[in-house]
């Protein structure tokens, strides 16, 4: 009789409230699933972005000691590539002797873009001026010996260390100078001010050994000291 | 005869919020993860999303189940709804608790020499999923009207609408 009862309750199918019921479940799952992953997979995306430069800088620095010569890692904005070269000649200027080491694609979904520079304005790769021509600029130069040779133009300046370390800066921070610093600063988003998630890779931001690093910018409004510009490690806090 | 001032419309809320409260304890290790240098392992995000997903899979077939079946429950169980309530309250708010230790910890805080992630899916899979089944099927078997084998005879025809 009971096995007679429920066979004819499934028998009758789902109720339409039923029905609602588990499309209300299956709703809410989409949203909260959809909520998280799209801002997972986003964040992955730009911090895949970002660290391809990243390992495209280590690379050039490798070169270097590989080939033991002078290489140059050039990032050309206009065509968006970056270009290496082994230059023995050191005039830091691929000439036709000179073939390409690597050659890369500049991520697509990234903007080219200092702290309060214009897209793809000089700061936004501030590596500039090399034996005092000015001509020479976004380009990294890594010696045999893999260390840098510091580019010499006012924007392309090692930065300085923030004036007080904490939980939202800490040691390995820096703090960019007003007139800038050197590094290779890319963000997500093309607006400016601090509604984006602005990153710099850059080299010898206190050693002399080419050490690269990658830091995330934090404005002051997010928890950076006030009065600087800083750059941070990880954990990242992240505009979404 | 029902009580018509009886919430009995309430229950896809509680459904809905058990099954939502799930992505904190499996979702807030991966949104700290993409704060660091690394990426988010792949297998990760598998896990994760299927942990819910299963969650999800399973309140919804036990709370139907529950709406269906015809077995008597147990006497001490006399207000299945309000217990299912209850449950679902408490694994709520173990998931919201869980959740807040990953997200504030990180899951790959030693706790007594285990890992905080793998403690917390451990415990989810222990007592949260196994109390969120059995409050969706009691809220099943509280939210469908048992008075329907009676209606004929007071010439009545009660639908299993309460929800």
């Amino acid at each position: 009789m009971k096995w007679r009862c429920a066979r004819s309750s499934f028998e009758r199918g789902f109720a339409a409230i039923e029905l609602l019921v588990a499309m209300a479940i299956l709703a809410s799952v989409c949203l909260f699933a959809g909520a998280y992953l799209r801002t997972i997979f986003r964040r992955e995306k730009v911090k895949a972005s970002v660290r391809e430069i990243y390992t495209q800088v280590l690379a050039a620095r490798m070169q270097a000691l590989r080939h033991d010569s002078n290489v140059v890692l050039q990032v050309d904005l206009a065509t968006r590539e970056m270009t290496s070269w082994a230059d023995p000649s050191a005039k830091f200027v691929r000439d036709s002797a000179e073939p390409v080491l690597e050659s890369h694609r500049l991520p697509g979904d990234l903007v080219f873009r200092s702290v309060d520079g214009t897209i793809n304005g000089s700061d936004s790769v501030a590596f500039d001026t090399y034996l005092g021509d000015s001509s020479l600029v976004d380009r990294i130069v890594f010696r045999s010996d893999g260390r840098l040779v510091a580019p010499q133009a006012t924007n392309s300046q090692p930065p300085f260390r923030p004036v007080s370390y904490g939980a939202n800066v800490p040691p390995g921070s820096v703090n960019c100078a007003p007139a800038g610093c050197r590094g290779i600063f890319v963000a997500d988003r093309s607006d400016g001010g601090s509604d984006r998630n602005l990153f710099r890779i850059s080299v010898d931001d206190y050693s002399r050994i080419g050490k690269a690093s990658l830091l995330k910018w934090l404005p002051a409004e997010q928890g950076g000291n006030a009065g600087e510009r800083n750059f941070v490690p990880p954990p990242w806090k992240w505009v979404d | 005869m029902q009580n018509p001032h009886t919430p009995q419309r309430t229950g896809w809320v509680i459904l809905v919020l058990m099954t939502g409260s799930n992505f904190l304890p499996w979702m807030e290790p991966l949104m700290r993860e993409t704060l660091s240098f690394d990426f988010v392992a792949p297998a990760r995000v598998r896990m994760s999303m299927g942990a819910c997903l299963m969650g999800a899979a399973l309140v919804a077939f036990t709370w139907l189940a529950g709406r269906h079946a015809t077995s008597p429950l147990p006497r001490r169980v006399t207000r299945p709804r309000l217990l299912g309530f209850r449950l679902a309250l408490a694994s709520g708010t173990v998931n919201v608790l869980l959740g807040s230790a990953v997200a504030f910890f990180g899951s790959h805080a030693p706790i007594g020499g285990a890992q905080l992630g793998v403690l917390v899916g451990m415990l989810w899979f222990a007592f949260v999923l196994p109390a969120q089944v059995i409050s969706s099927y009691l809220t099943g078997r509280g939210s469908a009207p048992r008075a329907a084998a009676t209606a004929p005879a007071l010439g009545k025809t009660l639908r299993p609408s309460g929800v």
